[in-house]
């Protein structure tokens, strides 16, 4: 090789390597292999659990529950739920009104002295045909010390993150007769109705 | 809403009003003593029991919830009015023997209740109540249940179904403040058929509520107290020291028995005594007022909607 090949060479290295960066930098850098999962342990600053009900078969009132906690195990990076195991502290309830709260902390509704959490664990999960990021996920949900099979459609709602910390969001829509869980109070006089519609955002966070 | 009114407040009030118009009117029924010595007793564990039947359904023994002794406390209620009308001319120890019994069951509730969920283990009778909390409710059934049988039976006619009428009443406003509706209704149904017996009091000749009644207006008065206190979550102004002026109220009848009161004309020592009682209730009833009129939370509550829409 002539020293003007060795010179060309030692120019185009330099400048090879320096054209090769870009797509370094904007190569995904898999934090676990695809398959692997990862548990995300939920944030009760950025989950709840929202509800809504017919107050005298007339509007829809809507009320929260504040302090959602557990954990999400998923592949994928996050992508892909595989399941979920999710408390909610009765006493977090919030309808904006304190009396409010006060009656369906009380023994008619959610007696949250005698059962402080409600409780959802997730038995299947299936992709919802068509959809890419939907899941409908069964489980049950323990209230008022009884135990109901429930199936909710799940969306994942986004991930980011990189290989030492990601979030993966999910939010949960589903409904439930809350008679099925012995809260009876209001159903027969329509003062209050018998479906709860929920809405349950969960954000989970996964660290190395 | 009318059904729920019909059914959970006024066929029990009236059931119970009406066991205690057979059994203090009828003239045939009120010549038996030992009836008439217990009717009351029987005709406020009716009506809780109706009430409690038609607000939150039957009983089952071990109750799957704690206010489910509610119902067995109402039911065994009836029975135990009974046995203690049949020791109505009994003296020392049956009186003491009634309340202290009465506590000791109470007391080993942690035990009885252990066989709710987990066999064996106790269980607290209500949400977060402790051993010393049972003793202290064990004590209290028995001091009560004692004085207000002493009391019953020298303090016959109207005088105790008031002061009854008006405790549960200020327990059913506390309830509601509490934001158990169910409970509030039930003490509601207690206070109306004392005010019942208020009034048919004034017509057979004042009879006594007896022994059976007093124990189990006592009794229910501090139990279902107790029962708000620890499965609700009440608010500030509904302390425990605010159920205890409520539960305890009649038991200011008792520095009343003296000369003094005795030598006022009749109708003025009835209203002194019915002051004096009311006097705490009232004030509890102005404290707890903005709370379930909602002047201090920022809405109402479902009753307070479905009364304002069906009147």
């Amino acid at each position: 090789m002539s020293p003007k090949h060795y010179l060309s060479l030692a120019l185009c290295l330099p400048l090879g390597a320096f054209a090769l960066l870009p797509s370094f930098a904007a190569a995904p850098v898999p934090a676990t292999q695809d398959t692997e999962e990862m548990t995300f342990v939920l944030d009760p600053v950025h989950c709840m659990a929202n509800f809504r009900v017919q107050h005298m078969g007339a509007g829809m009132f809507w009320g929260r529950f504040n302090d959602v906690t557990g954990k999400v195990v998923a592949a994928d990076e996050g992508g892909v739920p595989v399941s979920f195991d999710v408390s909610i502290a009765v006493d977090s309830i919030d309808t904006g009104t304190e009396k409010l709260d006060r009656t369906l902390m009380g023994p008619n509704f959610f007696d949250g002295k005698e059962f402080k959490t409600i409780s959802f664990k997730s038995e299947t999960i299936t992709p919802v045909p068509g959809e890419k990021t939907k899941w409908t996920v069964t489980g049950d949900v323990s209230m008022l010390g009884i135990t109901k099979p429930v199936s909710a459609v799940v969306e994942l709602t986004g991930v980011n993150g990189n290989s030492v910390m990601r979030k993966a969001g999910y939010e949960a829509i589903f409904s439930v007769k809350r008679s099925d869980f012995g809260m009876s109070w209001g159903v027969e006089n329509g003062a209050l109705g018998d479906q709860v519609d929920l809405v349950v955002g969960l954000e989970g966070d996964w660290s190395a | 809403m009318l059904q729920m009114v019909l059914m959970s407040f006024l066929l029990p009030a009236l059931a119970g009003a009406g066991v205690l118009a057979l059994c203090w009117l009828a003239p045939p029924i009120r010549r038996q003593r030992w009836l008439a010595s217990s009717c009351f007793g029987i005709a406020l564990g009716g009506g809780l029991a109706l009430s409690y039947l038609s607000e939150i359904g039957g009983p089952s023994f071990p109750p799957p919830r704690s206010e489910g002794w509610i119902m067995l406390a109402a039911l065994a209620s009836m029975p135990f009015a009974l046995l203690l009308g049949f020791t109505d001319k009994r003296e020392f120890p049956w009186v003491e023997l009634t309340g202290l019994c009465t506590g000791v069951v109470v007391g080993l509730m942690p035990v009885i209740s252990g066989t709710e969920t987990l066999p064996g283990v106790p269980k607290p009778l209500f949400p977060d109540m402790g051993i010393v909390s049972h003793a202290i409710l064990a004590l209290e059934l028995a001091f009560g249940i004692i004085v207000v049988i002493r009391l019953a039976q020298v303090r016959t006619g109207a005088t105790l179904p008031t002061a009854f009428a008006i405790c549960f009443t200020g327990a059913s406003a506390c309830s509601m403040a509490s934001g158990w509706i169910s409970l509030s209704v039930m003490f509601g149904v207690l206070g109306a058929i004392c005010g019942a017996a208020m009034l048919f009091a004034r017509f057979s000749g004042g009879p006594s509520i007896g022994r059976g009644g007093a124990a189990v207006a006592a009794g229910l008065l501090v139990f279902l107290s107790t029962a708000c206190w620890y499965k609700s979550s009440p608010p500030p102004e509904v302390t425990w020291w605010v159920w205890m002026l409520v539960a305890g109220a009649p038991l200011l009848l008792l520095p009343l028995e003296n000369r003094l009161v005795e030598r006022m004309p009749a109708v003025g020592a009835y209203w002194l005594r019915v002051v004096v009682v009311a006097a705490p209730v009232v004030w509890v009833l102005v404290r707890v007022a903005p709370t379930i009129i909602g002047e201090t939370g920022s809405g109402t509550d479902e009753m307070d909607e479905m009364m304002k829409m069906y009147q």
